[in-house]
């Protein structure tokens, strides 16, 4: 199974976007064979189907908290039930509970987080949120590569063929 | 002494609204209004921008249904370049459009509707929502999801993303489909067919649990548009308007584009940001009409599908004449499904759609253009205007969501009267009022179902600010 990497946030609000830019600059290095990247605005309820497939998934957002640039990485476990209530903000955490609920798995979870400083109306990333991508993209690898060692596979990050826009047989969509 | 019922809406939605209801001095309900707090002013934004980014600039207005806005912007455009696409490239955009159609009412129906048909209208606002649904109707749950699914992978096929694609453009769309494409979504088809094809006779069933709801939901004579084509068909792409009367009988016919301003005024009222749309002739607010799912079921005098053309006989003989109950409103949203996956499958199947000649090319030869089509919600309209260098000028847009304006505020009114007790809030209305606008599934809908739970707050107050009575549904904050 392979991996999920979903970086989520609206590219129109600054900072806000930076899941975006991280997912589709791994998207340029990462074979399709490595792993399936999705970008989107939010995460919605359809994507615990394709993350009950996944071996591993990454979710990379913006975060409104701490040092401008700080880039973080945690672990995040299923949520038990369903206290939350509002559609348009599901976190990383309901999704993998509900992967479980209606199809039955739910693969290690990581949250990669990029502190913004900038959610204003633009379209480009503050300097600060911009130099932090790579150490973004090298958290995701790291991610990939822990994975891959546990299962015994050696992470792929030749340069890919071009992208197809089908989601769950790998490759990198925009949702 | 009259007062007024104040329904307040908490922050954190997707759009703005809110609901007064006034009582008399008896406290009766003596009106209710539908009020959108909420201003865009995309007509604005657009002066002054080259015509042919419209598509691409309006289906910004909308994170749910772009591509309705995409075909009816670049309808628009190729009204101002006076072309006729090529015939595949039409088609691509009904296949397009229709997919938006079924991811959208897929949205409307499992995720915001299905929650109160199955677990209830009065069940706790904490578990009546789409996480609740999940938990006691997995099944229900997941063929929701797959639908919505379906819809939004169809749209990334053909658009390159699910949100705000940029495929559609004026003169037609800019890539042909490929084989591989069409399959991809062919061998989908009947998987979600059956779902739909499930979902019907079961609902059908749960339909008839709410005999309250179908009489006192926007139960009420009114007159419904449409498009359809010229043998009456419904038509979600091309053709003409329609109107149809309570008794089901045709009032105009025929009706062009381009003369919707002999037809369709428009009113603004100082309590809503959200015009009022009306049948000219008639005046306001006589001339109320209804658009979009139950409208369309009205108006169309055949529904060219095998499957949903069953469906929707069997839809029409609810009622002599038209379907006036807004509460069917998700029986036809469930039709509507099945027909959009049976045009999808005739239009792929014919080996024209991956002709690779689907977009016209020209100038400006007209100095405006209108552009319509059937959006999940109903009739939409866009109409330009620009100068002899092809800048806009002038917009105006009619969104489903105005045409049912003042049907939704006869609605909440209906309710609002059933319901509402001059002396004491009920927390039935609370529920009650959240879904007869849900009926209308309104670009508001976000805003009435925050997964069940809208987040409202209804105070009743004496004129001098008192504070008589209040319900409050809270947010995920806890407000």
């Amino acid at each position: 199974m392979l991996p999920l990497v979903i970086g989520y946030g609206n590219p129109l609000r600054a900072d806000d976007g930076v899941g975006w830019h991280v997912a589709q600059q791994l998207a340029a290095v990462l074979s399709p064979d490595a792993a399936t990247v999705i970008t989107t605005h939010q995460l919605t309820p359809e994507l615990a189907e394709p993350i009950s497939r996944a071996g591993l998934v990454i979710f990379v957002d913006a975060s409104a908290e701490g040092e401008p640039g700080h880039v973080a990485s945690a672990a995040v476990p299923p949520q038990e039930g369903t206290s939350l209530t509002f559609s348009h903000d599901v976190e990383p955490q309901t999704l993998l509970g509900l992967a479980g609920a209606l199809y039955g798995a739910y693969p290690p979870a990581v949250v990669v987080s990029v502190a913004g400083r900038d959610f204003g109306y633009g379209n480009e990333l503050s300097p600060v949120v911009q130099a932090a991508i790579p150490r973004a993209l090298a958290a995701v690898r790291s991610a990939l590569s822990a994975h891959a060692s546990q299962r015994g596979t050696p992470a792929s990050f030749a340069m890919p063929p071009a992208a197809e826009p089908l989601g769950p047989s790998g490759g990198h969509t925009h949702a | 002494m009259a007062r007024q019922i104040t329904i307040d809406p908490v922050t954190r939605i997707e759009g703005h609204a809110k609901i007064t209801i006034q009582l008399d001095d008896a406290g009766h309900v003596q009106d209710a209004k539908f009020h959108i707090t909420q201003f865009r002013g995309f007509e604005k934004l657009c002066e002054g921008r080259p015509f042919h980014e419209m598509p691409s600039l309006m289906a910004r207005i909308c994170g749910i249904c772009p591509v309705s806005h995409l075909v009816a912007s670049a309808k628009a455009c190729d009204a101002i370049m006076a072309v006729k696409i090529p015939q595949t490239a039409a088609n691509l955009r009904r296949i397009i459009n229709l997919a938006q159609l079924i991811q959208s009412h897929a949205l409307s129906f499992f995720y915001l509707s299905a929650p109160d048909l199955l677990l209830g209208m009065d069940a706790e606002p904490v578990d009546r929502n789409v996480f609740g649904l999940m938990r006691e109707h997995p099944e229900v749950a997941r063929d929701g999801i797959r639908l919505r699914q379906f819809g939004q992978q169809v749209i990334e096929l053909l658009g390159g993303k699910r949100i705000h694609p940029a495929w559609v453009v004026p003169g037609g769309v800019s890539e042909p489909l490929s084989e591989e494409k069409r399959a991809t979504i062919m061998a989908a088809l009947p998987e979600v067919t059956a779902i739909v094809e499930r979902a019907l006779p079961q609902f059908k069933q749960v339909f008839d649990r709410f005999p309250d709801e179908v009489e006192n939901f926007g139960n009420f004579p009114s007159m419904f548009m449409g498009l359809v084509d010229d043998r009456g068909a419904l038509d979600y792409y091309d053709g003409n308007l329609r109107i149809v009367d309570a008794d089901g009988s045709i009032v105009a016919d025929g009706l062009l584009a381009e003369d919707y301003p002999t037809y369709v005024g428009e009113t603004v009222e100082p309590w809503s940001f959200l015009k009022s749309a009306y049948y000219l002739p008639r005046g306001y607010p006589d001339g109320l009409y209804r658009v979009g799912p139950l409208a369309r079921m009205n108006v169309a005098s055949m529904i060219d599908t095998p499957k949903a053309g069953r469906e929707w006989a069997e839809f029409r003989q609810m009622q002599a004449g038209s379907v006036l109950g807004s509460f069917h409103y998700h029986y036809a949203r469930l039709i509507e499904i099945l027909h959009a996956l049976e045009i999808i499958s005739r239009l792929l199947e014919d080996p024209a759609i991956l002709s690779t000649r689907v977009r016209a090319h020209a100038e400006p030869n007209n100095l405006e253009g209108v552009g319509l089509a059937e959006a999940p919600r109903g009739t939409l309209l866009h109409h330009y205007k620009i100068d002899e260098n092809g800048i806009m000028v002038w917009a105006n847009l009619i969104i489903a969501t105005g045409h049912n304006n003042l049907a939704m505020n006869k609605g909440v009114f209906q309710v609002a009267k059933k319901y509402v007790d001059g002396e004491k809030l009920q927390e039935g209305m609370l529920n009650r009022v959240e879904a007869v606008i849900r009926a209308y599934d309104p670009c508001l809908s976000c805003s009435t179902h925050a997964l069940g739970k809208m987040p409202l707050r209804i105070q009743l107050a004496a004129p001098d600010g008192t504070v008589l009575d209040e319900l409050v549904r809270g947010s995920r904050d806890g407000a």
